[in-house]
């Protein structure tokens, strides 16, 4: 007797629970279908200058000259590490025969830090995704000197990004 | 399935979109360099150091006076095209009566030989730039019998010329 009302009470506790999860059943949304999702995340750089142009206005004695603009380089990259490389070009004259300005001549500062030449390729600065990328501000200085022809000079600076530097 | 294809190519897109982002910036760089010219000057005394090494170097006879001071001149350009001259006045006397006329006034420059301040004296000429020149002017009369005794100012000029 006693085995039999455990088996019942059993029995009976089984179908309460069937009957409960049969009741839910009916009330969530039956799948008819499923979509997969791919996401592909590749590496991603990008670096952008607030200014394309650089000018120095020379009226005075030849001696430093800082860049009449102020260029806010701006970075971001998925990369685990990076760093941001600047190399600038001889200033040629605008006459042939005119000796450039050497590239050495220009110099720039990172962040109102000491002014670094731009003769060679050189790092200044590097980041990583473990931490937010902030502007950059980059002020450029150019030494004139009295052998300098008078004229308009021009040249370039290549800002690189590096993966990995 | 249409659904399916879409939202995969368009997260590929816009990911891609991203990668294109630039590496590599050039900055154009224009230097705008101006023609300039230091010009700067003294008056300097018999007994400066100057005034008597040209003083010493010079090789005049009896018949010419050297005023008891000069000038010391330093003079810079990067300009080629750029020329500097002296231009002398006559000599005034201090009571501002009496003068000595240019043609009686000679012009040495460091001591060397002296030339006449009728015409206008070059200091600064298209083969000295980029180099700082330091001069030492003094300046000699020929002494003539109508001269007056006393002391005299000198009035010079310098002027700038541009070749074109």
């Amino acid at each position: 007797m006693i085995v039999f009302l455990i088996k019942f009470k059993a029995a009976f506790l089984l179908f309460v629970i069937l009957g409960n999860s049969n009741l839910y059943a009916l009330t969530k949304l039956d799948e008819i279908s499923s979509i997969n999702i791919k996401a592909i995340v590749p590496p991603y750089t990008s670096v952008s200058v607030s200014s394309s142009e650089l000018s120095f206005e020379i009226l005075g004695t030849p001696g430093d000259y800082i860049s009449t603009n102020i260029v806010t380089l701006t970075v971001d990259s998925n990369q685990s590490d990076w760093g941001i490389y600047a190399q600038a070009t001889d200033l040629a004259h605008k006459d042939f025969g005119v000796p450039p300005l050497p590239a050495k001549r220009l110099s720039f500062s990172v962040n109102e830090q000491t002014f670094k030449p731009l003769d060679r390729k050189a790092i200044f600065f590097s980041g990583s995704n473990k931490k937010e990328s902030r502007p950059i501000e980059l002020k450029f200085k150019l030494k004139t000197t009295w052998s300098d022809t008078p004229g308009i000079y021009k040249g370039k600076v290549t800002i690189s990004f590096f993966n990995n530097p | 399935m249409y659904f399916r294809n879409f939202f995969f190519l368009s997260s590929i897109l816009s990911l891609s979109a991203i990668a294109e982002g630039q590496k590599s910036i050039d900055i154009d760089v224009q230097a705008d360099l101006q023609s300039s010219l230091q010009l700067q000057w003294k008056r300097i005394e018999f007994n400066d150091k100057l005034y008597q090494k040209a003083k010493t170097k010079l090789r005049i006879d009896n018949s010419f006076n050297v005023l008891p001071y000069g000038v010391y001149i330093e003079l810079q350009t990067n300009d080629k095209q750029r020329t500097i001259f002296l231009n002398m006045g006559n000599l005034i006397s201090t009571n501002k009566i009496d003068k000595i006329e240019r043609n009686s006034i000679y012009i040495s420059l460091d001591g060397d030989k002296p030339v006449s301040a009728k015409e206008r004296f070059l200091l600064l000429q298209p083969a000295d730039r980029g180099m700082i020149k330091k001069q030492v002017v003094l300046f000699v009369v020929k002494k003539q019998p109508y001269h007056k005794p006393g002391q005299y100012l000198a009035r010079f000029k310098f002027v700038n010329n541009s070749i074109p």
